[in-house]
């Protein structure tokens, strides 16, 4: 979900942007040089993936990663959501300068949530964590947007077919699509690279729990 | 970063800045016009006024070296965005619709378009080092400037990579479609990917070190800016200020 200049008020996208910057700067603080290419390639992926495209009905969707990222890089996903954002914004016009903040933020703060929730239910199976974060992720973004847009204007939650209404049953089908994709992606992740989601230590001991049996 | 910077690409696909004619506005003011014009723009609240401030936009980019073909094929590309507010907005309330709800749309849709035209003007025929160089300059800090330029120049070799990993499957005749199978297929893909980048990392953080990288990105001298670069980077802003006067004083 990008939304694009002009949609917000100057006072919201002034103040998501506000707001941005402080988490920006929560993010880059204590940065140390190897994480920075980590980060720079998994803005780029972010970027990238942001190109698949899956079929709904007459139209097609893609999936956000907020939570996927978050898991992946915790307090360092918001710099790269920014990042990803940026480009995707000057590239292929998708968003806007004025709302790179909201934009950020409504991704941000889920993928933050989302590492918080993944490293709380560790010994649960990957796949089920994934799949929580990953629909998780999906209803705070829509939650965030639904805020924002009543702080711009009550207009967007007037009429039964209202901007809001529409927005909100349009991404249910994606917190489904979002949750199976994040399963899967954090369940390959697991079985290649553990350590990249810090569960190397679970799996020695599950390993080791599964050679004594 | 500094050095040779018309044998990298610019932004945007644009041609680079030194082979345009007329002399390209220095990076540092065009960023700092860019982001006063945008904002700027976004706090007008009357058509007329908008329409004004798209023409300028219009006329500046195109002055910049867009076509009008170019600019328009670009700016099309937010259009579907636009409608997922702008449809439900007008018809939210039934047939037909208000003349507030038309006129709120209208609104949204000249901001979006005026913001987006100069947005376009400002990374147009820029080369992206220049623009890094301009963010440094203006104190941004050296982590976000080190993160944006290799998330640039490694973003488009994940699309590729991409493309070629959706070309394999549709080979193995993968149907890209919305079902219980395909679902997991596309999470692998990504996963995949994720696992890729990060591998690559390694080897990129491993290269840099080796190269003595401190945790900021080399940048060169800023370019002065001259007297015309900021006549021309006072224009939109002066532009702006009396629509914004026009609006408060005269509307």
């Amino acid at each position: 979900m990008h939304i694009a200049d002009g949609v917000l008020s100057t006072s919201v996208a002034a103040g998501t942007s506000a707001v941005t910057a402080a988490t920006l700067a929560y993010s880059v603080k204590g940065m140390t040089e190897e994480e920075m290419p980590k980060t720079s390639l998994m803005a780029g992926v972010f970027f990238a993936v942001s190109l698949i495209s899956i079929p709904v009905g007459p139209s097609t969707i893609h999936p956000l990663f907020a939570g996927l990222l978050g898991v992946i890089l915790g307090r360092r996903a918001p710099l790269a959501i920014f990042v990803g954002l940026l480009l995707q914004a000057v590239l292929f016009q998708h968003g806007g300068l004025t709302t790179l903040g909201a934009n950020t933020l409504m991704l941000a703060v889920p993928a933050l949530l989302s590492y918080r929730v993944y490293h709380a239910l560790t010994g649960r199976p990957v796949f089920f964590r994934g799949a929580l974060v990953g629909g998780l992720s999906v209803a705070i973004t829509v939650f965030l947007l639904v805020i924002l847009l009543i702080l711009t204007d009550m207009a967007f939650t007037e009429g039964t077919f209202s901007v809001i209404n529409i927005l909100i049953l349009s991404h249910l089908p994606l917190m489904a699509i979002e949750a199976v994709v994040t399963g899967s992606a954090l369940q390959l992740i697991y079985k290649a690279r553990p350590e990249i989601l810090g569960e190397i230590r679970d799996k020695k001991e599950a390993v080791a729990k599964g050679s004594r049996t | 970063m500094g050095g040779n910077h018309s044998q990298h690409g610019s932004l945007l696909g644009g041609r680079s800045g030194y082979l345009v004619r007329r002399r390209p506005l220095e990076p540092r003011s065009k960023l700092v016009t860019g982001i006063i014009f945008v904002f700027g723009v976004i706090s007008i609240g009357e058509p007329l006024l908008l329409v004004a401030a798209f023409s300028f936009a219009v006329i500046f980019a195109v002055q910049g070296g867009f076509t009008v073909g170019q600019l328009f094929k670009k700016l099309s590309l937010i259009v579907p965005f636009l409608a997922l507010m702008g449809i439900p907005l007008l018809l939210g309330s039934g047939l037909p619709p208000t003349p507030e709800r038309v006129g709120l749309a209208s609104l949204i849709l000249l901001k979006a378009l005026t913001a987006m035209t100069f947005t376009l003007y400002v990374f147009f025929n820029q080369p992206v080092e220049e623009m890094l160089e301009a963010m440094d300059h203006l104190k941004v800090p050296p982590a976000v400037t080190a993160v944006i330029y290799l998330a640039y120049r490694y973003g488009f070799l994940f699309i590729q990579e991409m493309q070629t990993t959706i070309k394999a499957l549709q080979a193995r005749l993968f149907k890209a479609q919305l079902s219980r199978q395909s679902l997991p297929v596309y999470g692998e893909v990504a996963g995949g990917l994720f696992i890729k980048s990060l591998n690559r990392s390694e080897t990129v953080y491993r290269a840099m070190a080796a190269r003595g990288f401190d945790g900021k990105i080399p940048v060169g001298k800023p370019r002065p800016i001259t007297n015309p670069d900021l006549a021309m980077a006072a224009g939109p802003v002066i532009f702006l200020a009396a629509l914004l006067i026009l609006e408060q004083v005269v509307l």
